[in-house]
């Protein structure tokens, strides 16, 4: 399972301006207050299935877990893997 | 009189020259010429007439090179198939609607007849002005082939001018176009073509050194092993004085590194299509990407960005699918290409070009920044479908040392930062370890042949 921490910095990495751990707080709206855009939710997604095994598909009722911080890292507390992936990232 | 009289009888000019070396083993123009008359009687008791659909398996031998040039003097349509490829023979020849297969049999040769008659019309065409044809195939990577119909006399007319005679290095299939030319080419000058044990950069290396090879017509990704490999550095290639490359792009930062690992040899980019025929190209200046595509019988217009060619050598058309010529005789190669004055650079094929939301990425210009990576030794860049964008970029890569995807793709991000807009970096990285080429040498493009 992904600390707080990681998961906040695999989110930080995708937007295209840079922003710190504090400013993901647990209402954030992701995709709102953070502006990140479709380029930058693709490659969180991908980045979420690759490194953690969270896969969340791209349908507007899973990409309402964005709307909250607090949601969406429960949600990928609940499904993450353990150990990391080898091979394809 | 036949088609190809003009081409042997400038064979037996060169009678006791070196026509082929297989291995070790040297061929003359004369032994392939009696070769030939040997075929031509065979296949006549055989009953193969002008017309028939003749399948001939085979590699640069003397046996199979003496049986194309006895079937195109005897008026057939041959369909040149290498061995070794996947298992779709039966399927093929079905489709090319061949009547007879001859294939090597230990020191022999085994002719099997099918009792079938070409029934397609532009086969029936070319029998009925008893004029020989070439069938060939498309790359089958993605999905059915097409079969590509040629009527063998128009394509052989353009050897006719003389040209230097050298020794070249038979990289390119038997039954890809850019082999039959290197064929052709090589014997309507008098030059001799050295059969290399394999096709892996040490058996072509070591096939360039003791045959003193000068020409080799190859393709960029052949050329990036060969780099790669370093096998450039065991052997003495000194005796190289023309690389030519085709069939795909070559990147910038590639032909630098082989303009720098070659100095002396000159690089020569070609321009063909198994439909076109390979074209003349008159290159921008030495190493040059930019080019010229023309000369006698070819007119060439740009139309939405994408290259047309109108050529004299150009195929009769498709077995299986439909004329793809506009009533003018045009054909849209799906090349893109950027203009400056006269000279065009080839940019992709429009389908290989990845649409993220609209924003256009070409494959080439990432692979150029990953290939700069000194961790990564091979990188193949393609559209993988996205729910929210279309498609996103998705590179494949072959590293030099071990490391994992997730570490390799934050580097990659790292490096491309300043390089690449933000929608042409690889939203995903796959590493593998066999090579990113098919076995003609060119890039695997699509996701399933990588998969």
């Amino acid at each position: 399972m992904p600390t707080d921490l990681a998961l906040k910095e695999l989110i930080l990495r995708q937007l295209p301006v840079p922003r710190t751990p504090e400013d993901i707080r647990d209402d954030t709206d992701l995709l709102n207050d953070l502006a990140m855009d479709s380029l930058a939710l693709a490659n969180l997604l991908a980045d979420l299935e690759e490194e953690f095994g969270v896969d969340i598909p791209a349908s507007e009722e899973t990409l309402s877990l964005l709307t909250r911080y607090d949601k969406f890292q429960s949600y990928v507390a609940a499904r993450a893997r353990t150990a990391p992936p080898e091979d394809d990232a | 009189m036949t088609i190809a009289d003009w081409l042997l009888e400038r064979m037996a000019e060169t009678a006791e020259r070196d026509a082929l070396i297989v291995g070790d083993r040297p061929c003359s123009y004369r032994e392939l010429l009696d070769r030939a008359r040997d075929w031509r009687d065979r296949l006549h008791g055989c009953g193969v007439r002008p017309g028939e659909v003749v399948w001939l398996e085979g590699d640069y031998g003397p046996g199979t090179c003496a049986a194309l040039l006895a079937l195109i003097a005897g008026g057939a349509i041959v369909v040149p198939w290498s061995p070794g490829l996947p298992e779709r023979d039966a399927e093929w020849m079905e489709l090319a609607e061949a009547g007879v297969s001859l294939h090597p049999d230990g020191e022999g040769w085994r002719v099997q007849k099918y009792g079938r008659t070409a029934r397609h019309e532009l086969l029936r065409e070319l029998a009925g002005a008893g004029r020989p044809g070439l069938v060939l195939f498309t790359s089958g990577s993605t999905g059915t082939p097409k079969a590509i119909v040629h009527d063998f006399g128009r394509l052989l007319a353009k050897y006719r001018r003389r040209r230097e005679a050298l020794r070249t290095l038979s990289l390119l299939l038997f039954d890809h176009i850019g082999g039959i030319n290197t064929l052709l080419h090589t014997l309507a000058n008098g030059g001799t073509l050295v059969c290399p044990a394999g096709r892996a950069p040490q058996n072509v290396a070591a096939a360039i050194e003791r045959h003193r090879v000068e020409l080799l017509p190859a393709t960029p990704s052949f050329l990036q092993l060969l780099l790669m490999t370093e096998a450039h550095r065991r052997f003495d290639l000194s005796t190289l004085k023309i690389v030519t490359y085709g069939t795909e792009v070559m990147h910038d930062g590639t032909l630098e590194k082989l303009l720098n690992a070659f100095p002396g040899v000159s690089f020569r980019q070609t321009y063909g299509l198994s439909e076109l025929g390979i074209l003349r190209v008159r290159p921008c200046g030495p190493g040059s990407l930019w080019m010229q595509v023309g000369g006698e019988g070819i007119e060439t217009r740009i139309v939405d960005g994408l290259l047309h060619i109108r050529s004299d050598s150009a195929m009769l058309g498709y077995l299986n699918a439909p004329n793809p010529f506009d009533p003018d005789g045009w054909f849209n190669t799906q090349d893109e290409v950027v203009v400056s004055g006269d000279a065009i650079r080839i940019v992709g094929r429009r389908s290989e070009i990845v649409n993220v939301g609209g924003l256009k990425v070409h494959p080439l210009d990432v692979e150029e920044v990953l290939l700069r990576m000194p961790q990564i030794a091979d990188a193949v860049v393609s559209g993988r479908p996205h729910p929210l964008l279309g498609q996103v970029p998705e590179a494949v890569v072959n590293v030099r040392e071990e490391i994992g995807a997730a570490e390799l793709k934050r580097q990659i991000r790292e490096f491309c930062r300043g390089k690449l807009e933000r929608h042409q970096v690889p939203v995903y990285v796959a590493v593998r370890r066999e090579p990113l080429h098919t076995e003609r040498f060119k890039k695997i493009r699509h996701r399933g042949g990588l998969s």
